[in-house]
């Protein structure tokens, strides 16, 4: 994750505090998700941000864990086309994993 | 068994095992990727769950 968006993620923690922000990801690959989810739970694992050994615990789903809470017509129209094409299985297998080691899942 | 049949059957499956999220009253930070679901596309997703997006950003690897 960009450093300005894990100084963002942050100030939202100190504002509302971390019991009430759940992060949303999109990201195309289950990589890159997974270190997001990463960044947002245990913190920065490239050691760059200003999250860096910052343990947030934030409950963060990729949006396609989401999928049954979306109207249908929504998800057909924002979601459906990129969810063929993107190893879905994947994705959800790498950001589930970094969710429950903080138990947010 | 057709495939079609096993397309039904394994997002049958898929769906009984996602998550059932409340984001009804939550603050939701959106991390979208652009080349995968845009930040605007899971605002509106969001948005029509009955979840509040206090951030949206599109993150782009190139």
């Amino acid at each position: 994750m960009d450093l300005e968006n894990q100084t963002r993620i942050l100030e939202l923690v100190e504002k509302y505090g971390k019991d009430n922000v759940v992060v949303v990801l999109g990201g195309a690959e289950a990589e890159a998700s997974g270190l997001a989810a990463e960044t947002v739970t245990t913190g920065d694992p490239t050691f760059a941000g200003p999250l860096t050994g910052v343990q947030l615990e934030l409950p963060v789903y990729h949006i396609f864990e989401l999928k049954d809470i979306i109207p249908d017509d929504v998800w057909d129209e924002q979601i459906s086309m990129m969810e063929m094409v993107l190893d879905v299985d994947h994705i959800i297998k790498e950001v589930t994993t970094y969710r429950e080691r903080t138990n947010g899942g | 068994m057709n495939l079609d049949l096993i397309d039904l059957q394994l997002e049958n499956i898929r769906r009984r095992n996602a998550l059932m999220v409340d984001l009804k009253g939550k603050n939701i930070a959106v991390i979208g990727d652009r080349d995968g679901i845009p930040g605007p596309a899971i605002e509106e997703c969001i948005e029509k769950a009955g979840g509040t997006v206090v951030f949206s950003t599109t993150e782009c690897f190139v």
